[in-house]
């Protein structure tokens, strides 16, 4: 019996060990499910909740006729979980030669701390491909958008170029940046513990707002013309850059803007900081004769001189101990218009004096120097116009001749384009509509023209005394058969950062011109720096501009006025 | 007495069967939305298991005692011929085929070991040494065997089934205190043979913040899955966490959380009534049998049952470490399932001849 008894405590105290334990485990139960139910239920919630932002698409670019030149392409970023990777070096070692980066910054990217790390992004799918056939574990692939110029070097300048996040860095893309990313959303949405979204647990916290489309004043036709031809040019005259600009003189929209050396925007990053520059809008330099535009305007429109006035043109001319030389000895009586044709410094400084130099200021800042043209581009520079209080004696005959001033070619053309086109000062632009997704307009932009400069009669006057520059004077290889161009060369010297002198024998040779002379179409601007062998503006940049022209003008409906040129199409068509 | 001949127990029939029928409709809820793989296969289990519980039951309750030590050298070559198998699922060989069957020889050696240890230490005036030693010895055997896969849970509920059988079966204080002394001197010379995962769930249930993404990720998971069912639970089919698959094993090793985040705390507190009356029937039952071969099997598979559920509702509320044990009748498994169903027929097959 008492056996039986001790045998029946024996079962029992096992039991009651373990009951014991079923009680802890209902108060556990209970602290977890009771107490502290409300911090689980939002270490749950945010477990599952996540807030994804939605990046939206980039808007595209395109010339004035539709011609893609900056899309969007797939590709794939590499990235890395490092904490499930066992074997970095491995990893580094593998990816190494498909990625194009150092075996050592990989592994020190893949040895950080971290859940989530990039390896190396916007990868072409073709590298996908490849890298995911090598056995390596806790990487994977996120699809991106990369922003693809299919164009390349074309029109590079006005483009500019986006970072590895699709923001905009240079030219219209970091100008239109705002309108081109569009804008991003989030969502609200559930995710498992693999992090694949539930479907049908979204909740749009922000809308997703695409990017917009831009339209470009560029025509593409005109712009690769422009970039094939400054190319040549560098090629003939070993010069180490040349610029030019062509513009609608009636509207401000710019046709073609090149740089050569020139960049191409996919691969930015391998061009030095010179090639990638904007040097046409960017950079400043002396105008020279070109500027002599200017100043006749003033004379003609205060009405200070005629074209047929006679000024006798010394071989050069003193002022104070400074003597300046004509480029060429004419010692002889000649007309305003000879002046203007033959590029007579003296002469030109003769006639100037006809105004007082305040007049001469107001009509510079009129044209638009010392200012920017408001073009609706990055880093526009201002160029230099020194304030008439700190002129010297040598600063007024200087100016007139375009020296001693500095401005961008952008601005010598905006101003060309007002003295040509009945005077109007209008505002550049390169951006002529903004589209939506459908590809209906949803903003143009129109032309603004910012002041009256000169009257149409001194507009007409200049025209036909330019005409004559390239007919009989110093622009005659700018001549296209069978077309009335004008235009003005100019040759001017480069000054020294050192001192006040400038450097010897570096030029840089211009010409800017416009054509029909009777009702301007187009103005442009050829800027060749520092030609090897012959230098003059009317040797280097003429010729260049004559030959966009020939090009260009048939392009924009523009047909030849010339009976010369019409018989010899009816020659032609004889045979 | 309540028991009549040839009756069936009633008292343990019931809470047995609520937890089945639980475990298939709570696989089913889990399963919406997604494949019925496991409430299918639940399904079969428990018709097969159920099936082997009304043949045990009817079977002369005799040959138990005689197919003992048979099943012993039995299970002991399957244990063995798990080990020889070259890969492992989940970094462990716990599983064999045979054929097209699959099952963990592990579950049935739990059988086996209560069946082989009943038949030893039943009906014995005096526990000598000898019998404590050989008895300790067939458990040691398999053990090995099983903390070798390496499943060191199983191995460690099999000691004890062997310390609690030893101690029920009557062997004086005397030895019983110089055991417990034994063990308590061998068991932190023991942990420096553990494997590295093995020592790091120890290290993690001690400083559950010591590794959040590895092996306190499990308990983390589970708490949360409790914690936000809160006192009614999420409603059927509402187990959000479960169904997101945050939580590890939601069909096996924590079904116990998923049911607690969607039936909440008065869902887990029937589930552990359940497993009382289950545990007391037991009791009941082990008392009328005394030290005989069935009042010992009664008892050791009583305990079984008692330390799985303690053991795997303790793991998922985090009050000990994760350990690959299942639920008794509720977890999803073909081996567990059979197991316990048979367990359950055995008893079944002695209660039927009354007192």
């Amino acid at each position: 019996m008492k056996r039986r008894k001790n045998r029946g405590i024996r079962i029992y105290l096992p039991f009651v060990l373990l009951f014991v334990g079923f009680i802890i485990i209902e108060f556990r139960l209970f602290q977890l499910q009771i107490i502290q139910h409300v911090k689980y239920k939002d270490m749950a919630e945010e477990e599952q909740i996540r807030v994804v932002k939605v990046s939206p698409e980039r808007g595209k670019i395109y010339d004035r006729n539709l011609t893609s030149l900056a899309i969007n392409v797939a590709s794939y970023s590499l990235y890395a979980s490092p904490r499930r990777i066992t074997d970095p070096e491995f990893v580094a070692k593998r990816l190494a030669p498909f990625i194009g980066e150092e075996e050592e910054r990989i592994l020190s990217t893949l040895k950080k701390d971290r859940v989530f790390v990039w390896i190396a992004r916007k990868l072409s799918p073709e590298v996908k491909k490849k890298i995911e056939k090598l056995p390596l574990e806790g990487i994977g692939f996120i699809k991106e958008k990369k922003r693809f110029y299919p164009q390349r070097e074309l029109a590079s300048h006005i483009l500019g170029w986006v970072g590895i996040d699709n923001q905009g860095l240079a030219g219209v893309e970091y100008y239109y940046d705002k309108q081109l990313k569009g804008k991003r959303g989030s969502v609200l949405l559930r995710k498992d513990a693999l992090g694949h979204p539930i479907p049908f647990t979204q909740t749009v916290l922000k809308k997703v707002v695409p990017g917009e489309n831009i339209v470009l004043t560029i025509d593409l036709r005109i712009q690769s013309i422009v970039e094939q031809e400054l190319i040549r040019a560098i090629h003939t005259t070993g010069a180490i850059s040349a610029e030019a600009i062509f513009m609608d003189p009636q509207s401000g929209q710019i046709m073609a803007l090149a740089n050569e050396p020139a960049y191409d925007p996919n691969i930015f990053w391998k061009y030095s900081p010179y090639e990638r520059k904007n040097r046409a809008i960017q950079s400043i330099y002396e105008p020279g004769s070109t500027f002599k535009v200017v100043t006749s305007a003033a004379l003609i429109d205060e009405g200070l001189i005629h074209m047929d006035d006679k000024i006798y043109c010394d071989a050069s001319i003193r002022f104070g101990s400074h003597t300046i030389t004509d480029w060429k000895d004419f010692n002889r009586k000649m007309s305003f218009e000879e002046i203007i044709y033959n590029s007579s410094d003296v002469g030109m400084i003769k006639a100037a004096r006809r105004m007082d130099k305040s007049t001469f200021y107001r009509y510079i800042t009129a044209f638009g120097f010392g200012e920017k043209t408001g073009i609706d581009l990055p880093g526009e520079a201002r160029g230099i116009v020194k304030p008439i209080k700190s002129w010297y004696l040598t600063d007024f005959p200087c100016i007139s001749i375009g020296q001693g001033i500095a401005a961008t070619p952008l601005q010598m053309v905006t101003a060309l384009s007002a003295a040509v086109n009945g005077g109007y000062l209008l505002r550049p632009y390169v951006v002529k509509e903004i589209l939506n997704l459908k590809g209906e307009v949803i903003k143009k932009i129109n032309p603004l023209i910012r002041r009256k400069v000169i009257s149409n009669e001194t507009s007409r006057k200049l025209r036909e005394a330019l005409e004559e520059v390239v007919k009989e004077g110093t622009g005659k290889k700018a001549e296209v058969k069978g077309y009335h161009i004008g235009g003005k060369t100019g040759t001017a010297q480069i000054p020294s950062p050192r001192n006040k002198g400038y450097i010897s024998g570096k030029y840089i040779a211009s010409f800017m011109g416009f054509a029909p002379v009777g009702n301007p179409k187009i103005a442009g601007i050829v800027v060749i720096k520092e030609p090897t062998g012959v230098y003059w503006g009317g040797e280097v940049a003429a010729p260049v501009f004559g030959r966009i022209l020939s090009r260009v003008l048939p392009l924009l409906g523009v047909l030849p006025e010339q009976e010369l040129w019409a018989g010899e199409l009816t020659v032609k068509t004889r045979h | 007495m309540w028991l009549s001949k040839k009756k069936l127990d009633w008292w343990l029939i019931i809470p047995v069967f609520f937890l089945l029928a639980w475990s298939i409709i709570h696989l089913y809820t889990i399963c919406v939305g997604t494949s019925y793989y496991y409430f299918q296969r639940q399904l079969i289990w428990i018709g097969i298991g159920t099936f082997l519980l009304f043949l045990f039951y009817i079977l002369p309750d005799t040959i138990w005692f005689k197919l003992s030590y048979i099943g012993y050298i039995a299970i002991a070559i399957l244990l063995i011929a798990v080990l020889m198998k070259k890969e492992a699922i989940y970094g462990a060989k716990r599983w064999l085929e045979i054929g097209f069957i699959r099952f963990q020889p592990s579950e049935f050696a739990k059988l086996i070991l209560i069946l082989s240890l009943a038949r030893i230490l039943s009906n014995r005036k005096e526990i000598g040494w000898k019998i404590t030693i050989i008895s300790f010895l067939l458990t040691l055997f398999l053990s090995l065997l099983i903390a070798a896969q390496p499943d060191l849970g199983t191995a460690l509920i099999f000691l004890s089934l062997w310390f609690v059988l030893i101690f029920v079966s009557g062997i004086s204080l005397r030895k019983f205190l110089i055991i417990i002394g034994t063990i308590l001197t061998l068991f932190p010379i023991s942990y420096t043979f553990l494997l590295p995962y093995q020592k790091m769930r120890i290290l993690t249930f001690l400083e559950p913040q010591r590794d959040p993404l590895g092996a306190g990720w499990s308990t983390l998971q589970s708490k949360i899955a409790l914690g936000s069912g809160g006192l009614l639970g999420k409603g059927i089919g509402g187990a959000a966490h479960t169904k997101l698959r945050y939580l590890p094993q939601p069909f096996t090793d924590f079904i116990f959380s998923s049911i607690g985040e969607e039936w909440g705390f008065l869902g887990v507190l029937t589930i552990i009534t359940a497993f009382i009356v289950m545990v007391i029937r037991g009791i009941i039952l082990g008392l009328r049998e005394g030290n005989s071969f069935s009042g010992l099997f009664i008892t050791g598979f009583t305990v079984l049952i008692a330390i799985q559920a303690f053991i795997n509702m303790g793991m998922a509320s985090g009050i000990i470490p994760v350990t690959g044990v299942p639920l008794p009748f509720v977890s999803y498994g073909g081996s567990s399932i059979f197991l316990f169903l048979c367990g359950v027929g055995i008893i079944l097959s002695f209660s039927k001849r009354g007192s």
